[in-house]
């Protein structure tokens, strides 16, 4: 059984909620795209730096994008 | 956009809220337009996960040379009879500034102890390589 704790998130549901591309929240964030990409799909796991960028440029909590 | 201000209001209030963080009225906390602004300035260069892959692509550089350092100096012990101090100057130094920079940024205690042991003990010969190599340089048979 695999015990590594994930973090996983909400960021493509919660940028598709607001109407974003990944394109538009790169550009927001001032990160790349395939940034966005890889953090949406797991292969990349944001500092807890990105992931505050992050959930002030959607205006979430940490909770609603972030959970393990 | 009224109403992405509101939602940003509101979100922060929430989070001062939840976390105890900073509240509308206090100096030291930033806008999310300053926020943003921030964070586009300081990526623009690289984002942190360039950064990362960045730092991965140097190691597997640093390790490359290490190996063909290794490989290369093991080939000229067997084809020649000849000391080549050049190449333990290389590797020792590269070793050497590893350690010296993970004793430096490592905070615990005996794990700081370790680093520098091992720094102090690859500095040492990497100086005396070096000094074998300048000797060789002047011509001086040893």
């Amino acid at each position: 059984m695999d015990d590594k704790l994930i973090l996983h998130n909400r960021l493509k549901e919660i940028r598709a909620e607001k109407g974003l591309s990944q394109g538009d929240l790169a550009g927001m964030v001032g990160v790349s795209r395939n940034t966005i990409t890889s953090i949406e799909t797991g292969k990349y796991c944001p500092t807890a730096k990105l992931a505050l960028i992050l959930c002030t440029a959607l205006n979430k909590n940490f909770e609603e994008i972030f959970y393990f | 956009m009224e109403e992405d201000k509101l939602a940003a209001e509101e979100h922060a209030e929430s989070a001062a809220e939840m976390t105890g963080g900073p509240e509308a009225g206090d100096e030291d906390a930033l806008s999310r337009d300053e926020i943003l602004a921030r964070a586009k300035k300081e990526n623009q260069n690289g984002d942190e996960r360039q950064r990362a892959q960045m730092q991965w692509a140097n190691y597997a550089g640093f390790i490359a040379m290490e190996f063909a350092c290794i490989i290369v100096m093991f080939a000229r012990l067997f084809t020649s009879d000849e000391f080549t101090p050049e190449f333990f100057c290389i590797m020792f130094t590269g070793i050497a500034a590893q350690n010296i920079v993970q004793a430096c940024v490592t905070k615990n205690p005996k794990t700081k102890i370790v680093f520098i042991v091992c720094a102090a003990l690859i500095t040492a010969c990497t100086v005396v390589y070096w000094v074998f190599w300048i000797l060789k340089l002047c011509g001086i048979q040893l």
